[in-house]
């Protein structure tokens, strides 16, 4: 039974990934798996905007799994099959999960070569109780060498029939490696403005000095996508870093100077400043210590930023943006560099891919991401592995670091390389099955992972594997790789109904990807369809309507004859009624028929069609059946002239009398049905 | 008829005088001076003949490529300390705000500059020195006869300095010459700039506060018995001395940091890279009180920044100071 089989992960927020992993009991085992229907509503009971999310048929289950967007506060999902079974799962807050329940492990493990198509899926299951954390790890533990990732899922089943009915989820976790964090750095503006501009100068220098309104404070914003909690081993290990330039200048200069036999100078200090002035709490907007490099570990930095004045920087937690954002943004001032000075992060455990820059990264080691402070503002630098300055800057972070925590620092070294070397065989395992389906695009191996995406990357190969040319062309067009992180389902829409999509691009995918509007909307918005389908339809017709679409012959026809699904439910009478219409040149034909028969509102109901499907204009299922009926009427009447054209006698019979007199019969049911009476004449 | 007014400026080899001269006319225009903003003084370059009243016509290009043009250009790529040469500038001073009538009236202001390049007048006692003595002494003319001096002097350590000695018997001579005609001497204080690189964006701040100036007049004349001849000249010669700060580097424009770039080795300022001469220094260089002591040297004209023996040695000296800056506008002399 596919219910039992069906595995699903929540990433707590829009991801959903279904599919059917091996474990010990299915290894071997091939089942079913079944076209499913897949919906989500706001309620239990379905009734509350419940829309259509995807549909999954036989080759989207080629690879045995895939992920699916689904609309934000949605939190509950049907799976249905043709046969009337379901699935049905919901999403649960983090804070109240229970105890009990079911610990699904998913594993991820580098192929032995690199040209195995797909990466190898391993599931475990553990109860979830007593320490079943300890659990996952022994398990995680015993995988060997070649793990690259794991996830951690908590589900409750309850069963009906059987067969597993309704499964609660709660937020997936990620279980290895045990922090993946990309720090992205990014330098922004700063406000100054600390003088007041109406003061006065009494005298010209200071005069400079009002106008300039104090030296700009560069800064830094910081976005950490992972929880606190998550990252707290990589805070740990990382500084921040004010590097002053003068500072470290005039101490070369002075040994220079002492080695010369030459007089040496006695810089200002805060102790001179607060003399001079006579205000003993004079505070400068510089670095107090009298260290040319200051580093400050970040975990404390976050921790305290409220209760602590840090020398040299202030820090300003910002909210996140909205309720599903795990993540931190901070801004740091430095308020105490100056021109030339550098400013950064610097991590004694940091692996490549863990810092970057936005909007350009320059590179280097991977341990650190410094800026200069220049006249155009904070500059990103490329700093090499060998670089004096970055040793020192290390050594002092390292300090630090052991001040903080008074742990010993690990052989980071080591670690790096191995989990750097499993992710890049895995992800050269994928690319060679890109390449070897023949397509450009390649994984990027420095980027961030989302907690899915060793199963995206499996799936998007799947997927693209078993597209047309068109429908590769499509996929180009909106963006590869990165569209379909941010939509699997509409992406894999777009490239199987690639018929629809010639007018999608970028642009429209990008503006219509992820919204909270059913799959139909979105593949309707972005193809630039919304004529067709319409976005306010209900679960019934988005289902109908998404089914029409993946008749290959029909929909082109319905398209060209510019008749909206809705309300659309037989195939055939679809087919029919898009038939008739189809060509403008009968469908004018059927309008001087009706002009013969001075039958003007059929006639001028058939000519407005035709202005408004000239125009881009869309008519309503309904109305294309009324219209295919006039048509119907006409091509018969015009089959009869020809035939007796031809010298084939065979009459037809005549449904209407000849003008000037009203017709009875079918036309006339029609007429008066257009003009809202009802039948009231015989049908013949 | 024009005021002419010789001034002498004296100080050890790499001191900065050619420097805080050269960046005397941009401190005027970028009114980077401790005068009131209403002052509005101007100083351009002049020929020797025009010095002398003898150039009757007005070259309107000539100041493009006179002497001072070269210091300046000089100064733009950072030479090496003056050879041992005497060198003189010359230069119209003039007063186009408002400035006490008696100054007004005896506008323009012709000034002599003798630049005693090296180690003419304060040599360094443990470098080796060969300076003619027709300099020597041609210099020492000079040195008697202008109607101001001005001494500069860099903010080091002066106990581990080798030419104290020699400043100390300059000091004590000009005490005892009986022909010294100078109404004024300045000890200007140069490459200010560099006591403040540890407060880093808050430097220009406390540069512009007097009472920061004055803290570092007191800390380094605390050991100068030198200083005892200025006192000597002062009570026997009736001569006006004033102390000051300068910084031909100065702080830079908008960052405010000392103008001290730390990537480029050498002492070099911050300059935007691509652009070749003094265009590349524009965005950051702004000179600091460089124009002070010529224009004190030459108008006798006080500000918040120049300060008698009196203010150094008391305590009020901070108090006054603070009195003086509170209030706009004042071009009079200040009392010692």
């Amino acid at each position: 039974m596919w219910r039992d089989r069906l595995d699903a992960f929540w990433d707590g927020r829009r991801a959903l990934a279904i599919g059917f992993f091996e474990d010990e009991e299915t290894l071997g085992t091939p089942g079913l798996r079944p076209d499913l229907t897949v919906v989500a509503a706001r309620d239990a009971a379905f009734a509350t905007s419940p829309i259509l999310v995807d549909t999954i048929d036989t080759r989207r289950w080629r690879c045995g799994h895939c992920v699916i967007e689904l609309p934000f506060d949605h939190a509950y999902i049907s799976l249905r099959s043709a046969d009337g079974a379901e699935l049905r799962f919901v999403l649960m807050n983090e804070k109240n999960a229970p105890i009990g329940g079911e610990l699904r492990l998913l594993l991820v493990e580098a192929p032995e070569h690199a040209a195995l198509p797909l990466a190898p899926f391993r599931l475990a299951s553990l109860p979830a109780r007593g320490d079943f954390e300890r659990s996952a790890r022994d398990q995680i533990a015993r995988s060997g060498p070649e793990l690259v990732w794991a996830i951690t899922q908590r589900r409750q089943i309850q069963r009906r029939d059987g067969a597993a009915a309704l499964i609660h989820l709660w937020p997936a976790q990620r279980a290895f490696p045990a922090h993946q964090s990309r720090i992205v750095l990014e330098p922004i503006e700063a406000p100054i403005g600390r003088a007041s501009p109406r003061l006065e100068a009494p005298f010209a220098i200071m005069d400079n000095w009002l106008r300039e309104n104090g030296a700009p404070c560069p800064a830094l914003r910081i976005r950490i996508p992972d929880s606190l909690d998550q990252s707290e081993l990589m805070f740990g290990r990382t500084a921040i870093v004010l590097v002053l330039h003068q500072r470290r200048r005039l101490r070369d200069w002075v040994r220079e100077r002492r080695n010369a036999g030459e007089p040496i100078i006695d810089p200002l200090t805060f102790e001179d400043i607060r003399l001079a002035t006579g205000h003993p709490f004079e505070q400068p907007e510089a670095v107090e210590t009298e260290s040319a490099i200051v580093v400050h570990n970040l975990s404390s930095v976050i921790a305290n930023h409220e209760s602590v004045a840090f020398d040299g920087l202030s820090v300003r937690k910002l909210p996140s943006s909205s309720g599903e954002d795990k993540g931190v943004v901070i801004d740091i001032h430095f308020f105490g560099a100056a021109l030339g000075d550098d400013v950064g992060l610097v991590s004694t455990a940091a692996d490549a891919g863990d810092f970057g820059i936005v909007p350009m990264d320059p590179g280097g080691a991977p341990y650190a991401r410094l800026f200069r402070v220049e006249g155009g503002g904070l500059s990103p630098r490329r700093v090499a592995d060998d670089d004096a300055l970055l040793d020192e800057i290390l050594r002092l972070a390292a300090d630090e670091e052991r001040g903080a925590r008074g742990g010993k620092r690990r052989a980071n070294g080591e670690r790096a390389t191995s989990l750097q070397a499993r992710r890049e065989k895995l992800l050269a395992g994928f690319n060679s099955s890109l390449a070897a389906i023949g397509y450009s695009g390649r994984f990027d191996g420095a980027r961030l992972w989302d907690i899915f995406e060793p199963v995206l990357m499996s799936s998007f190969i799947a997927l693209t594997a078993d597209a047309a040319p068109e429908g590769r062309a499509v996929l180009t067009r909106i963006g590869g790789y990165e569209a379909y992180r941010l939509d699997p389902s509409l992406t894999q829409a777009a490239m199987r109904f690639h018929d629809f999509a010639k007018d999608i691009d970028e642009a429209s995918f990008q503006e219509h990807q992820g919204h909270a509007a059913s799959l139909l909307a979105r593949f309707a918005g972005a193809c630039r369809l919304v004529g067709m389908a319409e976005a306010k339809a209900d679960l019934p017709g988005q289902i109908q309507i998404w089914r029409l679409l993946a008749q290959p012959s029909l929909t082109p026809r319905v398209m060209k004859a510019h008749i909206t699904l809705r309300g659309a439910e037989d195939v055939r009478r679809v087919a029919h009624v898009t038939e008739l219409l189809l060509e403008e040149a009968i469908v004018e034909r059927a309008a001087i028929y009706c002009d013969d028969l001075e039958l003007e509102g059929e006639a001028q109901s058939l000519r407005d069609y035709l202005v408004r499907r000239r125009a881009g204009e869309w008519i309503s299922f309904e109305d294309a059946t009324r219209l295919s009926v006039i048509v119907e009427e006409a091509n018969g009447y015009w089959r009869q002239i020809e035939a007796e054209r031809s010298g084939y006698s065979e009459p037809a019979p005549r449904l209407h009398a000849p003008a000037p007199a009203k017709p009875a019969g079918l036309m006339a049911t029609m007429r008066n049905f257009l003009l809202g009476g009802g039948s009231r004449g015989a049908r013949s | 008829m024009a005021e002419k007014l010789t001034i002498c400026l004296v100080g050890p080899r790499g001191s900065g005088k050619s420097s805080m001269l050269a960046a005397a006319t941009d401190c005027i225009v970028q009114n980077a001076h401790a005068y009131s903003p209403d002052l509005r003084p101007a100083m351009q370059t002049i020929t020797r003949a025009a010095f002398h009243g003898f150039d009757s016509k007005l070259d309107i290009f000539d100041g493009l490529t006179d002497d001072y043009q070269k210091l300046r250009r000089d100064f733009v790529e950072g030479c090496s300390p003056t050879d041992a040469r005497t060198h003189e500038y010359f230069f119209r001073l003039t007063l186009n705000g408002a400035a006490p009538r008696t100054l007004r009236a005896k506008a323009p202001y012709l000034l002599r500059v003798v630049d005693a390049g090296g180690d003419v007048a304060i040599p360094d006692e443990t470098a080796p020195h060969d300076v003619l003595s027709e300099a020597r002494e041609d210099f020492a003319s000079k040195l008697t006869t202008a109607e101001a001096i001005i001494f500069v002097l860099p903010l080091v350590r002066f106990e581990d300095s080798g030419w104290v000695a020699n400043l100390a018997r300059l000091t004590e001579r000009l005490a005892l010459a009986t022909d010294q005609k100078s109404k004024r001497l300045v000890v200007a204080f140069s490459q200010y700039e560099r006591l403040f690189v540890r407060l880093g964006p808050s430097a220009f701040t406390y540069a512009c506060d007097p009472a920061i100036a004055l803290h570092v007049l007191r800390r380094c004349l605390r050991s100068a018995p030198w200083i005892d001849g200025l006192r000597a000249l002062e009570a026997s010669a009736k001569v006006d001395i004033r102390f000051t700060v300068t910084s031909a580097y100065g702080f830079t424009k908008t960052f405010q940091n000392p103008n001290l770039d730390p990537h480029r080795g050498a002492e070099r300022r911050f300059r935007r890279e691509g652009l070749a001469g003094a265009r590349g220094l524009t965005e950051f260089w702004r000179p600091f009180l460089c124009a002070d002591p010529v224009l004190y040297a030459a108008l006798g004209l006080e500000n918040a920044f120049m300060f008698s023996h009196a203010q150094i040695d008391g305590p009020a000296g901070t108090q006054q100071r603070r009195e003086f800056a509170a209030q706009p506008n004042s071009l009079e002399p200040r009392p010692a």
